[in-house]
């Protein structure tokens, strides 16, 4: 039973953080690619079973337990990494790479977790991981909001464990959200995969990481949140309207985006709309098609990541207006965010059209007329934004090229060209997918009509940009988002008690001014710290967090 | 619109002629019934591209803000 612990795939992952965050130089480059790799080994020798149970503070943890969804993930999980530290080796952050290592692990730790406890720890590691990649590349402020949004999510999440343990323990199981304990913890997975009204989070937080750490974080998050959502809710009906929401949403915001990463960060909760979407049809085709999906996005969103990051470590700016004229200088960032933007809009012969097929069968055969309506238009809608509108107005326009501060370095090269050869290769031979992900294998992948059906939904979708790519044209101006609530209505509220208090001090009777000046002396000290809501100090956070955790443990125990 | 771009959309309109053409010859397993017709795929990506642009833009007269406010949240952290 210990062989099994010592095959976790999280394993790896957490002790290559460590050594990563002690030694230095090739050593260290060493580690950063082998524990990867030796996590994906050890995806595939872990037994198909439940691990030991270890009992802690009366509960039986179960740290590792594999299945084909954990495999899948895992498998996805494992390649990512390996992809995105190969991209990282120019980059010698020490403590980005612990922290990309241990984001990693905690991602395969979620997906192997055999219990709900031990899920939870591994999501906390999870955020804790990811904010330190932001962090590091000195992205403060954006970091305490990451921590922040993700503290709320894990309060949430745990409050509904917590309040679900009393009725049928912490075996991971299928829930209904018909309860406060399940709907606390679909509402504290669903902040984790983006879904409304906090989807802002996503192109708050990714957009502030380094060139290199950005591919790690579009990786592993929301893809997670996916996993436990298939694990947790499969056919919950209420997450087929939050993923449309979450699509269009996606769509909208990435068609007007001028900064690349940003584009890419919106395009993310787009797509994991669409994964949603099929968890809440929850056939089982459905199910392994938003499983499939989760597989090939993690790859193409990669890809274009690091095509974005290799712009950005070249030119210093990954905005669409400074961009242009760059493909003859960067061929292969080209190169790659010409295929990772076709995969994304289900090009055939490339592997988003394999995962994009099996969510529409899947929804095909259950007769849902509206999400199959929607998702096909917002298909094209995503031609324009990831195949056509990215690619063209950073590298392909005829422009002035931004001076290359520095060449794509090999490393860089290899992972691009990896990345994108696996999913040429998926996008050519379906069947390599379907052995991983067994539930699409009746799925009609390259038969003509379906050939045809895609290639004039894109080529509509070509035709519109030509026409209309002068509304298309990036533009410096910022889109309100849902990072409103917490960024300025704070700051909205502040302004308003701070009037109404005034007028009140004001009607006060001179005998009370003394009192009234204590208070106004108070309320603004208090006022100019929540002034910079979304800024908050540190302690004020931890704070806040103490205070939710406290109420829904409240609710919990009700 | 320049000539390029004209020719550009010509080629495509001409080479979408084609796949409604051939997809006119082959066999169809629609859902919803209009999904199977011949040629649907192509009229419905160009309306829903129209859409998306249109509605992309409605909102950003919206919730758009100043180049100003947007540089500075550039500079945000």
């Amino acid at each position: 039973m210990a062989e099994t612990l010592l095959l976790a795939p999280w394993l790896p992952l957490l002790v290559g953080s460590v050594l990563v965050a002690v030694l230095r130089g090739l050593v260290q480059d060493v580690v950063f690619v082998a524990a990867p790799m030796l996590a994906l080994v050890f995806v595939w020798m872990v037994p198909q079973a439940a691990g030991p149970g270890i009992d802690w503070l009366g509960l039986t943890l179960m740290p590792i337990a594999s299945d084909p969804t954990a495999r899948l993930f895992g498998t996805a999980f494992a390649l990512a990494a390996i992809g995105g530290a190969v991209f990282a080796l120019p980059q010698r952050s020490s403590t980005e790479r612990a922290a990309a290592l241990l984001y990693a692990g905690s991602a395969q730790g979620v997906v192997f977790a055999g219990d709900l406890v031990t899920l939870f720890l591994f999501w906390e590691v999870m955020a804790i991981g990811s904010a330190v990649v932001i962090f590091s590349n000195g992205a403060s402020r954006a970091g305490l909001r990451y921590a922040l949004m993700h503290a709320f999510g894990g309060v949430l999440f745990f409050a509904g464990i917590a309040a679900s343990i009393g009725s049928g323990g912490t075996a991971i199981r299928p829930f209904a959200a018909d309860s406060i304990g399940s709907v606390l913890m679909l509402a504290g997975i669903l902040v984790n995969a983006g879904a409304p009204p906090v989807s802002a989070w996503v192109a708050d937080a990714y957009p502030r990481a380094s060139w290199s750490g950005a591919v790690f974080l579009s990786a592993f998050t929301t893809k997670a949140a996916v996993a436990v959502l298939i694990r947790l809710f499969p056919g919950e009906a209420a997450l087929v309207p939050i993923g449309l929401i979450m699509a269009v949403y996606g769509m909208v915001y990435a068609l007007l985006g001028n900064d690349i990463r940003r584009m890419l960060s919106y395009s993310i909760v787009g797509q994991v709309g669409f994964m949603v979407v099929a968890i809440g049809i929850g056939t089982p085709l459905a199910l392994a098609a938003a499983a499939a999906h989760a597989f090939v996005h993690i790859l193409y969103k990669g890809l274009l990541m690091m095509a974005a990051g290799t712009v950005l470590r070249a030119t210093g700016t990954t905005r669409l207006t400074a961009l242009g004229g760059l493909a003859r200088s960067m061929p292969f960032a080209t190169a790659a965010m010409i295929l990772g933007g076709l995969a994304l809009a289900a090009m055939p012969l490339t592997a988003g059209f394999v995962s994009k097929s099996a969510i529409m069968q899947a929804l095909a055969e259950e007769h849902a007329a509206v999400a199959w309506f929607a998702l096909t238009a917002i298909s094209a809608g995503s031609m324009l934004y990831a195949g056509l509108r990215l690619p063209w107005f950073a590298m392909l326009r005829s422009s002035t090229p931004p001076p290359l501060s520095l060449a794509t370095a090999p490393a860089m090269k290899l992972a691009m060209g990896g990345v994108g050869l696996v999913l040429l290769v998926v996008g050519v031979a379906p069947s390599l997918l379907m052995r991983i992900v067994p539930g699409i294998d009746a799925v009609a992948v390259l038969t003509p009509d379906h050939i045809l059906f895609q290639l004039q939904l894109l080529i509509g979708s070509s035709i519109c940009f030509v026409l209309f790519l002068g509304l298309l044209a990036p533009r410096a101006r910022a889109i309100r988002d849902t990072d409103w609530l917490w960024r300025s209505l704070p700051q909205l509220l502040v302004n308003a008690v701070r009037a109404i208090s005034r007028r009140g001090v004001a009607t006060i009777p001179s005998r009370a001014e003394v009192e009234a000046k204590k208070i106004r002396d108070l309320s603004e000290a208090w006022m100019q710290r929540t002034m910079d809501a979304g800024n908050w100090r540190t302690g004020d956070i931890a704070l806040v967090a103490t205070a939710l955790l406290g109420i829904c443990l409240f609710i919990a125990a009700m | 619109m320049t000539m390029r771009r004209r020719l550009i959309a010509g080629a495509l309109a001409a080479f979408l002629a084609v796949c409604v053409v051939a997809d006119l010859f082959v066999a169809h397993h629609p859902a919803f019934g209009i999904d199977g017709t011949a040629g649907f795929a192509a009229w419905f990506g160009i309306i829903a591209s129209a859409v998306a642009i249109a509605l992309a833009l409605g909102w950003s007269r919206i919730a758009g803000r100043s180049e100003i406010v947007a540089e500075e949240e550039e500079r945000d952290g």
